[in-house]
């Protein structure tokens, strides 16, 4: 044979067979476990139980509620593993020896293996689904929208995951670095979000302590198991359904983990295999990974250490001293920590000081900024003209607000809070926790979240803050937001309707039940009108005070409704006439009666035996350890 | 041709190859000699395609090797420490590598089973260094590559397999014309294969040359001088030592020069003795500053 033919042959531009059948051939028992798995979650529950079972199953989509957040986690592990075995090679010098002194471009050999990871994932989606099929055939229920739907989400997720863990192997020369920052990375947007909202939420007024996750979308894992799919319900029976957004998220995913393996590829071409066994491979990245794990260990160990020493909110200065000297120190074990994986040894502390006094600064620089709102964060309020509207969370109750009179209410008890920072958040002592939230005319919204002591008043004082707060959440716009119902009252959505009250006869809470019809009655005619005087459904920030006591009785309405007609359609799909799901709702409704409420009051003594006991009468006659639950109890209902 | 030109090579902050520069002629059998650390197994892993070099070229028959597929598909490689798929066999990396190199001769791979008796279906794992070496000399000379490169070939071989092993690789030599860069410790044996030989010291290509012109270089001599002679000045000595009056001189240039020099100051004996590799590495390099030093325990 002459070179000249094998020369030709040799050009295997962007694949090579062999490299791609030899991966297949021998990392087979990886492949097999990913089948065997994915039988388990897919295709073996239907199979159990009856025929009325299997049917239901298939019918809720079973296969994909199952096939969605198991199929998401078992891909992003797969996805891991592929990777050690396929590009195992990179991570030990004889067999990167070996590999690279093939005739054999990188790109071809890249390409090659990645692709046979991905095929195999594949084939073993495809299996599954076949066996799916079969199975369902068996019980003469084929439900092929499910399954195609599995089929596609569970091939994106292998391409998502993949193609990121491909990327994360050409990072490190280490066989077991490569899972570990391939899970990092993976948690890593979603982690020092929290870690920094966390952190600056100690010092900064104002900033809440757990938010919407600004950037938990590059951690695609938590956006897939926390938000995939939409499960509603008819009756006990659960209905999967993917909306549109959800299938254009998977679609961005996947598009993102193909351009990690290319990405992957890039760094693969200019990589140093002298590199196997670093921790780091791109000599680029070193730097980076030695300050980000410095960062990322002062984060963790910081915090934690701080939260045990001081379990609350302070601002005092010796606290925020600790917590910069928490910070430093564990920035110190991230920095030495990441050149003594580099480097392979624990000398690394000579002459190597400089970068992280100035990793220290930087740091404290910033977290002094923070800590002294150089930004303006904590006295920024919102101009009334920007305001759309402001909902107003307190302990247990959320209410919407949009009359201009009750957001200009909000925004100067918010401009109170702020001027009186020093006072309000001066110890460690949280008396109320209120979150506002402001949605700008310019669409984007505005949240402060704010533990206020004791400073901030008493709520039977119309005059403190505390009590301009109760005045707020009790104005007619937030009672109405509080209670105003989306399903119809009519006697067919009623589940079920009592009153729960205190029976001084028997010397405990017992139920009255009404028909659905007097609940409709007793909601349009006496509920519903007393909400709207601004006679029902008051709540109170402080249960403890007279003002409570003897405004409410001891005695709950509660109903419980649900669309009746949404149901009648349900069920009309499970008898097989209609094959798309049919979302559903259901709603309660519950306040505590006041004495003011004429209409309700005189409804329930008209129609019922029951005696209201006022709540100040029904605590005199508990003892005091009973008082204090039973108030608990009672806090913040209306 | 491997033609290497001054390539340097840094691994973090430590200079392997410093401008190293080398060149193995078509058909030649070059041995790559040095101490350890010298840089022969680093400017190995670059003519084969492994490592990317720094700075400088490496080519063979003047097109580069890295990244090259043309070319590294003439060539074999063993390394000094074989590896294989952990559960495969001969037969196994017979098929892997026939998938590869398109030129695997399987007549010769058939013939060479009976020369080497490792049964193919064994696993490789369970064979023993030596043996484990002979397969991937089996492997190797199947590919009829134009380029072998050995680095440590017969580490672990026994003295008939080594015999064995470098009668097959002299043979491809001699039949096909196939270039041999060979890397090794056992200058002895190399002496005998042979015909360039490279001398490597802290990354950089100390001498190189044929061999017949390296013995031609440097001349060892045993003579005893009459009461107060003296040896001629313009004499490159590399070495000298006297036992009473018998001086052994390891001295740079033409034997016959030198005896026309030495002759001159009339010695009472005078005897040209042939250098081996050995000598030759140990003097060059005593001159770099790598002699055996004495020292006291």
């Amino acid at each position: 044979m002459s070179w000249e033919v094998l020369i030709m042959q040799s050009k295997t531009s962007f694949f090579n067979k062999k490299i791609f059948f030899s991966s297949l051939s021998r990392f087979w028992p990886l492949w097999g476990a990913y089948i065997l798995v994915l039988f388990a979650i897919i295709p073996l529950p239907m199979l159990g139980g009856n025929a009325a079972q299997q049917a239901q199953y298939l019918t809720s989509g079973g296969i994909m509620s199952e096939g969605w957040s198991g199929g998401c986690i078992i891909s992003a592990i797969m996805a891991a593993a592929t990777s050690m075995c396929v590009f195992g090679y990179l991570y030990n010098t004889r067999h990167t020896g070996m590999m690279t002194s093939l005739p054999i471009g990188r790109g071809a050999m890249y390409f090659s293996a990645f692709s046979a990871g991905l095929a195999a994932m594949l084939a073993s989606d495809l299996i599954i689904f076949l066996i799916t099929l079969l199975a369902e055939a068996g019980i003469n229920s084929v439900n092929m929208v499910y399954l195609w739907q599995w089929l596609a989400v569970t091939a994106m997720m292998n391409l998502t995951f993949y193609g990121f863990a491909a990327f994360c192997a050409m990072l490190t020369g280490n066989l077991v670095v490569l899972p570990l920052v391939y899970a990092v990375l993976e948690f890593t947007a979603w982690a020092v979000e929290n870690l920094v909202r966390g952190l600056l939420s100690i010092f900064v007024f104002g900033l809440p302590n757990s938010g919407t996750g600004v950037m938990t979308f590059l951690s695609p894992i938590i956006m897939l198991t926390s938000g995939g799919i939409d499960v509603t319900y008819s009756g006990d029976v659960a209905v999967v359904t993917i909306a549109p957004e959800k299938w254009l998220m998977l679609g961005a995913y996947c598009a993102a983990g193909a351009v990690f393996a290319v990405l992957g590829l890039l760094i693969y071409r200019k990589r140093r295999m002298e590199s196997a066994t670093d921790v780091v491979a791109v000599k680029v990245l070193k730097p980076v990974f030695k300050y980000c794990l410095a960062v990322g260990c002062g984060l963790v160990l910081g915090l934690w250490l701080y939260n045990i020493i001081y379990s609350y909110r302070t601002s005092s200065a010796a606290a925020f001293c600790v917590l910069l000297l928490l910070l430093f120190a564990g920035a110190f074990i991230g920095y030495f920590a990441a050149d003594m994986l580099m480097k392979k040894t624990f000398r690394v502390f000579a002459g190597n000081w400089k970068g992280y006094i100035i990793l220290c600064c930087i740091g404290a620089a910033l977290v002094l900024c923070c800590r002294f709102d150089i930004f303006g964060y904590e006295k920024h309020v919102p101009d009334a003209a920007q305001v759309k509207s402001v909902t107003i969370q307190t302990a247990s109750d959320t209410v919407s607000m949009k009359d201009p009179d009750n957001v200009a209410a909000a925004l100067a008890l918010h401009s109170d809070i702020v001027a009186n920072k020093a006072k309000y958040a001066r110890s460690d002592e949280t008396i109320y926790a209120l979150t506002l939230k402001y949605e700008l005319a310019n669409g984007k919204t505005m949240v402060r979240s704010y533990d206020l002591n004791s400073s901030f008043g008493k709520a039977g004082d119309a005059a403190s803050d505390a009590g301009k707060l109760q005045a707020l959440i009790n104005t007619p716009e937030a009672i109405a937001s509080r209670k105003t119902l989306t399903l119809p009252v009519t006697a067919q959505n009623i589940r079920y309707c009592n009153i729960s009250y205190y029976d001084k006869t028997i010397g405990g809470y017992t139920d009255f039940n009404l028909t659905p019809e007097q609940a409709v009655q007793f909601y349009t005619e006496c509920i519903l009108p007393d909400i709207n005087d601004g006679k029902l459904g008051r709540i109170w920030l402080d249960t403890y005070g007279g003002d409570y006591e003897s405004s409410v009785y001891a005695l709950t309405l509660n109903i419980d409704l649900y669309d009746s007609s949404a149901e009648a359609a349900k069920n009309k799909a499970a008898a097989g006439t209609a094959a798309s799901a049919v979302g559903m709702t259901d709603e309660y409704f519950f306040t505590t009666l006041t004495v003011d409420a004429s209409r309700t009051l005189a409804w329930i003594k008209a129609n019922t035996t029951i005696e209201p006991v006022l709540m100040k009468d029904y605590n005199a006659s508990q003892s005091g350890g009973q008082y204090a639950a039973a108030a608990t109890t009672q806090k913040f209902n209306g | 041709m491997i033609e290497v030109r001054d390539v340097i090579k840094t691994f973090d902050g430590f200079r392997a190859l410093d401008g190293l520069t080398l060149t193995v002629p078509k058909g030649a059998v070059y041995g790559m000699v040095g101490p350890n650390g010298a840089g022969k197994s680093t400017i190995i892993r670059h003519i084969v395609g492994i490592l990317r070099q720094d700075s400088g070229t490496v080519t063979a028959d003047g097109e580069p090797v890295f990244e090259n597929p043309r070319v590294k598909g003439r060539m074999a490689y063993i390394p000094d420490d074989v590896f294989y798929f952990p559960q495969a066999n001969t037969q196994d990396m017979m098929k892997f590598y026939r998938g590869i190199y398109p030129g695997f001769d399987m007549e010769r791979y058939k013939k060479l089973g009976e020369v080497f008796g490792i049964d193919p279906k064994q696993p490789l794992r369970k064979l023993s260094r030596g043996m484990q070496k002979q397969a991937a000399f089996w492997l190797a000379v199947s590919m009829r590559p134009e380029i072998l490169v050995l680095d440590e070939p017969v580490d672990g071989l026994d003295p008939v397999m080594r015999r064995q092993v470098w009668s097959i690789v002299m043979a491809d030599v001699a039949e096909n014309g196939t270039t041999v860069l060979v890397s090794s410790h056992n200058l002895r044996e190399l002496e005998d294969v042979c015909d360039h030989v490279g001398i490597m010291n802290h990354g950089k290509m100390m001498i190189e040359r044929s061999l017949s012109e390296l013995q031609d270089n440097i001349v060892k001599i045993q003579l005893a001088l009459p009461d107060g002679g003296e040896l001629p000045d313009d004499l490159d000595i590399m070495h000298q030592s006297r036992t009473g009056r018998l001086q052994v001189l390891i001295i740079r240039g033409k034997a016959e020069e030198l005896t026309n020099k030495l002759s001159a100051v009339s010695p009472l004996f005078m005897d040209v003795v042939p250098l081996t590799l050995e000598e030759i590495f140990i003097y060059e390099l005593g001159g770099a500053d790598y002699a055996v030093k004495d020292i006291v325990l």
